[in-house]
């Protein structure tokens, strides 16, 4: 057995002033913290002495945007502008799954790059209330810095406004950022199985019903359709095509949530019933995301689905989708009959913009890139090079370019049609994400009843509502 | 925790010249040693832990952190967490995962140091394999699963049809999510338990268990009345650096199944998480922190006083 | 331990049985094997259906992960990230530990303290970490990363190698003290040669665990400092789960460990019980 420890005096005075020493420095560190949260407040200051310098050339500006369909053919306009006006733009593209922590870091630590940010409607509200991104409009009234033909009354009034955001919810907000995508969905279909698209969601789940091997031995395929269902925003945004078809909606006209309407709990119970109920949808629906829906739909698994226009390529392409190459076809997305009989289909949109970073030390020289990249000639060039997220409608009435891109014509009629979010709440976006999301994956997961989850889903949204000050 | 005796150096005035060089670099090294690395401890996790107190009695989300519109809000927030449903299920979620990778993966362990205890030869052979799976990048291992586990290609659903048996929904429907990442841990952990278990039989004293078979004590009665008692400080080692890497895990469901409430997989690991880091919500973050500071203190409390009394034995 | 001496057929069943579960053991291997086959595998051997067991091994996947998929920097950051925290962290920790083992500082408080730091979830000092480094713009640098690194092998470290000096007789340093040597000089010529094994095996475990990190890299780093792990994770794209080059990834970042961890094998247990067991 070991000796006990004898404590003699000196090691216990030793013992004890590093305690104390060590609890003072602790105290010091803790102490530090609440000081160091308004401190940085301060250097708004070097922001306005920050335009003079501005007018030395800049050769390079940052960007943060995610990795997507429009890489390949950004980075060619990248090197355009580079080559045209001798400005080098650093683009940082996570994945998705990282890219909102991303740049909410950066955010928050206000940081001076990069100095353009990315975003969608959705959050653009959030940001602006903020002042996390710079307002444009001072911006967009000097040709000097848009070029002479940029046209921005072009875009939609609905595309503006998504762009824009004022306190008071009215039309005339300050606009916050360049539009440089419209997404919206589509329906797809096997054409070698199934003879006419569905106009109504009641067919559409037949036709799930039909092809499901369970329900009918006969199916080639296994499942009937699936869900993009791994609790990411598009989880919310499928369903909406549902939920507005069925007449339910997100809040009323006095912004009292009605997530749990008698409409919206019926197209959730019908949508989500064909996993639950019908076991209509792949087992592993409720873990999909945008790759491992496309992966399923590749492998035959299912013979119809709703997924972003964008998609389209993907699905066409011999070499990407070998067992779907001149198989695939696609629709509008089915809706549901109104009260005069004729079907109201409701495609979710939104947009995908750049804006600017407020504590950015260029923002003149970024809003000419973003401004560039946005304009019709831009626009245009993307377009040659393979970009087909394109929203801007000269482009996409381009007879030349519809030739080109079959998809135009569709994506004209959804830039009309498409249905936003209530994306000018700034709380929208937590109500969604935070609220509404979970309780959609309860319910897929059959933990829940579609009727429980909204209940609760509204509860929640009414109080975040109330303590925001919209409702009592 | 079994530590050779040692004698008492802390004052090694048995040279004179010792007592000269007091206040020299020499009798202050056993400070300059030990300093740097508790400082750099105390900043990375016990100012967080202080930290988290702060932002729990507070309103501080991403977008007012800057702003002064923190506002004071006393133990709102905990209320707000302990009366939320699902805090409660991540609760019950990760305590069902901790406890069943930790009861599995022990009766496994346990049965398999038993048998390999005494077939030196073939434990050599088969050590490599088993410390795969244990060395592997967690992150890694999530894929690896993914691929088998996906529902129409995957292999383990092959298998299970070739042999008649129609697969559930790994990553689908509840409670399989759980079962799946459960499976997952208990794979990849048992070599873990494994391997101490083991260590711990065959440094055990030979004489008792001879004794007791001249006594003609059956197999059982010689588990239960030597080999358990004699194991039990490994036994609680195991159960203790298992369960701590239990209850922390989060790589690979996080992967896997993103711990979707839905699923039932989210564990207060991904539900302090998506607090932080989907709804940037700091100060619900920092409420969750606090009471799984309290839970884990209070168990490793437990946990530390009974290795030491395991120790002084 | 059961009974020594049994009748021979009873031997031989019982050996044949140790032989099945022998088996099952290997066999247990196979989620890593089945991801070495498919990052081998063409795309089309990769979604066939019944899964193709012999197939036309292609390097392809590798060749795109480190091409056009840019997993390089990813895994030269990992790299860099583990090879400097671990010696940063052995260095400090060796120290603290030679320190509370020999001298005692901190008496029985200070270890157990140390100790009681790992046992806390890491989650728990995600959300202040990533605040403290927003605010010093640390966030995705490699001094952040590595500072957060530290710490976290630290209490490995500090116990692992206290057991390792404590095994050591004390007089040895005795000896040299009485030849003329100071503490220091002590420490580093006498004691830390005959723990260089546990040296060795503590680093190789503290650079396994640097390396095999998910939660904090997922926070703290971003396009810059990304590890090799978020890598692999986050590698998908809309076209389709690419499984082939996601599985190469996954060797690429899981190989380098097996081989660690087997050069580590006689102190697995030693390591992972932070030397509660000795294996």
């Amino acid at each position: 057995m070991r000796p006990t420890e004898r404590i003699t005096r000196r090691r216990f005075l030793v013992l004890a002033s590093t305690l104390t020493g060590a609890v003072a420095g602790l105290g010091l560190v803790a102490g530090c913290q609440p000081a160091a949260t308004p401190a940085p407040a301060q250097p708004a200051a070097p922001q306005s002495t920050a335009a003079p310098a501005a007018k030395t050339k800049v050769s390079e500006l940052s960007m943060i945007l995610f990795d997507n369909y429009w890489t390949a053919s950004l980075n060619e306009m990248l090197k355009k502008y580079q080559q045209e006006k001798g400005v080098t733009v650093t683009w940082e593209n996570p994945p998705l799954a990282g890219f909102y922590q991303r740049q909410m870091s950066l955010s928050l630590a206000k940081e001076k790059k990069p100095d353009i940010l990315a975003f969608n409607d959705t959050v653009l509200s959030q940001y602006a209330s903020q002042g996390m991104i710079a307002p444009l409009d001072d911006y967009l009234k000097d040709p000097n810095l848009t070029g002479a033909d940029y046209n921005w009354t072009e875009f939609t009034d609905q595309t503006r406004k998504a762009a824009s955001w004022s306190k008071d919810f009215s039309a005339q907000g300050k606009t916050y950022a360049l539009p440089i995508e419209l997404a919206t969905w589509a329906y797809f279909y096997r054409s070698d199985l199934i003879d006419k698209p569905p106009e109504t969601w009641t067919e559409f789940m037949e036709i799930a019903k039909q092809f499901t091997k369970s329900i009918n031995p006969k199916s080639p395929t296994e499942y009937g359709t699936a869900f993009h269902a791994k609790a990411l925003p598009m989880t919310y945004k499928e369903w909406y095509a549902w939920l507005w078809a069925y007449g339910g909606d997100i809040f009323d006209a006095k912004l009292q949530p009605v997530l749990n309407s008698a409409q919206a709990v019926k197209s959730l119970e019908d949508q989500y019933g064909l996993a639950v109920k019908f076991k209509a949808v792949p087992p592993d629906t409720a873990t999909y995301d945008d790759a491992a829906k496309t992966a399923a739909f590749q492998n035959g698994l299912f013979p119809q689905c709703l997924h972003w226009t964008h998609q389209y390529p993907v699905y066409l392409d011999a070499t990407k989708s070998p067992k779907l190459a001149g198989k695939v076809k696609y629709a509008m997305v089915p809706g549901m009959p109104g009260s005069d009989g004729k079907v109201k289909r409701f495609p979710y949109a939104q947009q995908w913009m750049l804006g600017l970073n407020p504590n950015g030390e260029r923002k003149e020289d970024a809003f000419k890139f973003i401004a560039w990249l946005t304009s019709p000639k831009g626009v245009l060039a993307w377009a040659q090079a393979g970009y087909v997220g394109v929203i801007r409608p000269s482009v996409l009435k381009d007879p030349e370019m519809q030739k080109k891109m079959p998809d135009f014509v569709v994506r004209l009629a959804a830039v009309a049609i498409g249905r936003y979010g209530p994306t000018y709440i700034p709380e929208y976006a937590q109500i969604a994400d935070s609220e509404l999301l979970p309780a959609l994956s309860q319910v897929i997961a059959g933990s829940k009843s579609a009727k429980a989850a909204l209940d609760g889903v509204n509860e929640k949204a009414t109080a975040i509502m109330k303590t925001a000050g919209y409702i009592k | 925790m079994p530590e050779t005796p040692t004698l008492e150096l802390t004052s090694p005035r048995t040279a004179p010249a010792r007592r000269r060089r007091r206040l020299s670099l020499d009798s202050a090294l056993p400070w300059l040693l030990v300093v740097p690395a508790v400082l750099i401890l105390l900043v990375f996790t016990i100012y967080p832990i202080i930290y988290n107190l702060d932002l729990s009695l507070r309103n501080v989300t991403l977008y007012n952190y800057r702003a002064a519109q923190q506002t004071f809000v006393g133990l709102g927030k905990y209320l707000q967490v302990l009366s939320d449903q699902e805090f409660w299920s991540a609760v019950g979620a990760t305590f069902t995962y901790t406890i069943a990778s930790v009861g599995i993966g022990l009766v496994i362990a346990f049965a398999l140091a038993l048998l390999f205890e005494r077939y030196e030869g073939i434990r050599a052979r088969i050590s490599p394999f088993l410390l795969v799976p244990l060395m592997a990048t967690p992150a890694v291992i999530a894929l690896a699963w993914n691929q088998l586990l996906i529902a129409d290609i995957g292999v383990v659903n092959y298998l299970l049809r070739l042999i008649g048996l129609n697969p559930p929904p790994w990553l689908g429907t509840f409670p399989w999510p759980l079962i799946s990442v459960i499976t997952i841990d208990i794979w990849q952990h048992v070599p873990f338990m494994f391997f101490v278990l083991l260590a711990g039989l065959t440094v055990l004293p030979e004489e008792p268990f001879e004794a007791a078979a001249i006594d003609g004590a059956s197999a059982w009665q010689t588990f239960r009345h030597l080999t358990l008692p004699l194991l039990s400080p490994v036994i609680l080692v195991t159960v203790i650096f298992r369960g701590m890497t239990a209850f922390t895990s989060f790589d690979v469901i996080y992967i896997l199944t993103g711990g979707a409430p839905g699923s039932g997989t989210e564990t207060l690991n991904l539900f302090l998480y998506r607090k932080a880091f989907k709804a940037w919500n700091f100060s619900e973050a920092g409420a969750i922190a606090v009471l799984m500071v309290i839970l884990t203190g209070a168990i490793a409390i437990t946990l530390i006083s009974l290795l030491n009394r395991e120790e002084s034995l | 331990m059961t009974a020594r001496r049994r009748r021979s057929p009873q031997q031989r069943l019982r050996e044949a049985a140790v032989w099945l579960v022998a088996a099952a053991c290997v066999a247990n291997v196979f989620p890593i094997y089945w991801m070495f086959a498919t990052a081998l595998k063409s795309e089309a051997d990769v979604f066939a259906y019944p899964p193709v067991w012999v197939f036309m091994p292609t390097l392809d996947n590798y060749r795109h992960i480190f091409t056009a998929a840019g997993f390089f920097r990813p895994l030269l950051n990992s790299l860099f990230i583990a090879a400097v925290s671990t010696t940063a962290a052995v260095i400090l920790g060796t120290a603290a530990a030679y320190g509370m083992a020999r001298f005692k500082v901190g008496g029985r408080f200070l270890p157990l303290w140390v100790l009681s730091t790992r046992m806390f979830p890491p989650i728990v000092i995600v959300v202040p970490v990533f605040l403290l480094l927003s605010s010093l713009h640390l966030l995705d640098t490699y001094p952040g990363l590595i500072a957060v690194y530290v710490t976290v092998g630290l209490p490995f470290v500090i116990w692992l190698m206290r057991g390792f000096f404590l095994e050591i007789p004390a007089a040895l340093e005795e000896a040299a003290w009485i030849d003329g040597c100071d503490r220091f000089q002590a420490m580093v010529k006498v004691v830390l040669p005959l723990t260089a094994p546990g040296l060795a095996v503590t680093s190789v475990f503290v650079f396994i665990s640097t390396w095999n990190e998910f939660l904090l890299a997922s926070v703290i780093t971003g396009t810059a400092t990304k590890t090799a792990p978020l890598a692999a994770a986050q590698f998908s794209s809309e076209f389709g789960i690419q499984w082939g080059p996601m599985m190469a990834t996954g060797v690429v970042v899981l190989a380098p460990m097996v081989v660690a961890g087997l050069l580590a094998q006689p102190y697995i247990v030693r390591g992972l019980t932070l030397g509660a067991v000795k294996g």
